[in-house]
């Protein structure tokens, strides 16, 4: 702990409170009750405490990091030294002396505070600290159990509070990557820029046809987007969605291929897209198509109908529909031939 | 105006393909897309193939058909009672059987969803009284509408000689049709049911593939005899944009027909 002046009363008040905590030679011996009375800047404290049978040999340091040193004990007077590192170091001595159900001691500390606003300050602080024994059988390490307890539960609190954060954030940043938050992975200031488990799966995400449709969808709007994906994926997007483009056209098999891949086509690969539906869309029966395949070859209607019409195109080894109807009337001998391959002739007369 | 000149403003008053040649005929943006075709974009015609060219117009026959029983503004509730030559009916039929009615509102639904040549002959005889003297009728209302490219054989679109329409004539016939808030319901069921006065039921289908699959598809007709070949007339509303397309032996009659028109909205966008 670091004293912060507000300052040299803290230390002072921290010193006391720290009476409660046995005294130096309390480890093994059976305890009694005495009366405390401490004096530090003025301020004055009453306390029953539990103290070894023939008294404290040291005061309580101003911190619980102060380690003692120069331990001398000659008859009832023990003499030591402090010192407290850190960044409001301290040093000091002090010594006390047990008499017949008394004890007094001193305890005097020098060092540099800095205030609130970093300002270097000396200080000196000199305790006072004189006891009688009421009598009476204690246990003298109770309060320094009751003080290690508290602190572990402080510490246990703290690493539960640490680690529910962590996992929120954990949390929060995996469903960042599942929506393609990408502001929060951007390097300056985005919490999910150091979750590796995050990061792993938004790359994960940004390698499928779905994310990186997600991403071009973002990055219309959020220039942000372009920078993470660089980051992450340490490449460059449009050369990403070409590769996907031919990883996707060469799986490609008309319907059979997954839908979230043929949108990915559709959208993104109009190169692509047009040689596939130049093999899959000729004789579709109209009514068996699903939606998408219905635009896609809707689309492909569209630009072949310009040139020179959906009859000249190449159709699929099978087509279906009612081979068993009459060919139509056509007017050359070509038109009769390709009119003859067609089984799309689906409807009777009034259809 | 020299004797000539007149000559020549009367033929073309006479001769509506060739007013429309005078006018500035629409362009052929889409020459494979039938052996004849119109497309319209808010009542103006965009693109245009043989346009006036006399062809068999197949089951779109039953446009008239329709404006004939609407015009009549009969009760739809009247039962329309089933000849033997109606039950003997050829091609898509519901089956009905001699002797057996259908109300008015039912052999229409059935004539108009699923082409039911029954149903319509039927209905055709209800009418007029028999077939050939609602085919006089037909005529009649043919020529009060212009239809000059037009004549009909028979009420539902048999293959006949002399049974003829035009692409453009067609698109005339279907916006008087549809002018009928009934005709219009009709023509955008993709199913229905009717009954006979006995009892019997038949579940109709539609014919017209677009409807729920183009966007803004709000029917009208489909049509295929061999002599005809495929045939379409269709409606989509797009965003108050209406789109009127008829083909005329289309032999990817479905496709070109989704084709034409998201090109027509497309057209329409552009212009927009």
């Amino acid at each position: 702990m670091a004293f912060r002046f507000d300052g040299l009363l803290g230390m002072v008040v921290m010193a006391m409170a720290l009476l409660v905590a046995p005294l130096a030679g309390a480890a093994e011996e059976q305890g009694v009750w005495w009366d405390v009375t401490s004096d530090a800047m003025g301020m004055s404290t009453k306390q029953r405490l539990c103290l070894p049978e023939g008294g404290p040999t040291e005061m309580p340091p101003p911190d619980p990091g102060c380690t003692y040193s120069d331990v001398r004990t000659v008859g009832k007077r023990t003499t030591f030294r402090v010192t407290c590192t850190g960044q409001d170091a301290m040093s000091g001595s002090g010594d006390i002396t047990r008499g017949d159900g008394t004890f007094a001691g001193i305890l005097n500390m020098q060092g540099t505070m800095k205030d609130r606003k970093g300002n270097s300050q000396q200080m000196a602080v000199a305790m006072t600290m004189k006891g009688q024994r009421a009598g009476g059988a204690c246990d003298p390490n109770a309060a320094k159990k009751k003080v290690a307890a508290i602190k572990q539960q402080q510490q246990e609190l703290q690493n539960e509070m640490q680690a529910q954060a962590q996992k929120a954030n954990a949390q929060m940043c995996d469903r960042a990557a599942t929506d393609l938050n990408f502001r929060l992975f951007a390097k300056q200031g985005g919490p999910c820029a150091s979750v590796p488990a995050a990061l792993a799966k938004l790359r994960e995400i940004l390698g499928t046809f779905s994310g990186y449709t997600g991403y071009l969808r973002a990055a219309e709007g959020d220039p942000t987007a372009r920078q993470v994906y660089e980051e992450v994926m340490n490449s460059d997007p449009e050369a990403d969605k070409a590769k996907l483009c031919k990883k996707a056209a060469a799986s490609s098999s008309c319907e059979k291929t997954p839908d979230e891949v043929t949108r990915f086509l559709r959208k993104n690969c109009p190169t692509e897209m047009r040689g596939i539906a130049r093999l899959c869309c000729p004789g579709r029966d109209f009514s068996g198509v699903n939606a998408l395949w219905y635009d896609i070859c809707t689309d492909y209607a569209k630009e072949v109908l310009g040139k020179g019409g959906l009859k000249d195109q190449p159709k699929p080894a099978k087509t279906s529909g009612d081979t068993t109807r009459p060919a139509e009337k056509t007017d050359s001998p070509h038109d009769q031939a390709v009119q003859k391959a067609r089984d799309a002739l689906k409807g009777l007369f009034g259809n | 105006m020299s004797r000539s000149a007149a000559a020549v403003a009367a033929l073309l008053c006479l001769w509506p393909a060739a007013a429309r040649q005078a006018e500035g005929e629409p362009p052929d943006a889409y020459p494979r897309a039938g052996k004849a075709y119109l497309v319209a974009i808010d009542g103006a015609e965009v693109w245009a193939r043989a346009a006036d060219r006399p062809l068999p117009p197949a089951s779109l026959t039953k446009l008239m058909t329709a404006l004939l029983v609407l015009e009549a503004q009969e009760d739809p509730g009247t039962w329309v009672r089933v000849s033997a030559l109606s039950a003997r009916e050829t091609g898509s039929r519901l089956g009905l059987r001699e002797g057996e009615a259908l109300s008015l509102e039912g052999a229409l639904t059935a004539t108009l969803v699923s082409s039911a040549n029954d149903a319509c002959l039927a209905l055709a005889e209800h009418v007029a009284g028999s077939g050939p003297a609602f085919v006089a009728r037909m005529n009649a209302r043919a020529q009060k509408l212009g239809l000059g490219a037009t004549h009909f054989q028979n009420p539902c679109g048999h293959d006949a000689a002399g049974h003829v329409s035009s692409a453009r004539d067609l698109l005339r016939l279907a916006r008087a049709a549809l002018a009928f808030p009934e005709f219009r319901r009709m023509v955008a069921l993709k199913e229905a049911t009717v009954a006979t006065r006995g009892g019997r039921s038949f579940a109709l289908r539609t014919h017209n593939l677009l409807l729920g699959r183009l966007r803004g598809a709000l029917g009208v007709k489909s049509g295929y005899t061999e002599g005809a070949g495929r045939c379409m007339v269709a409606l989509a509303v797009r965003d108050g944009v209406e789109v009127l397309a008829v083909l005329l032996d289309s032999p990817d009659r479905w496709w070109t027909t989704a084709a034409l028109v998201e090109l027509a909205f497309d057209e329409a966008h552009r212009h927009g």
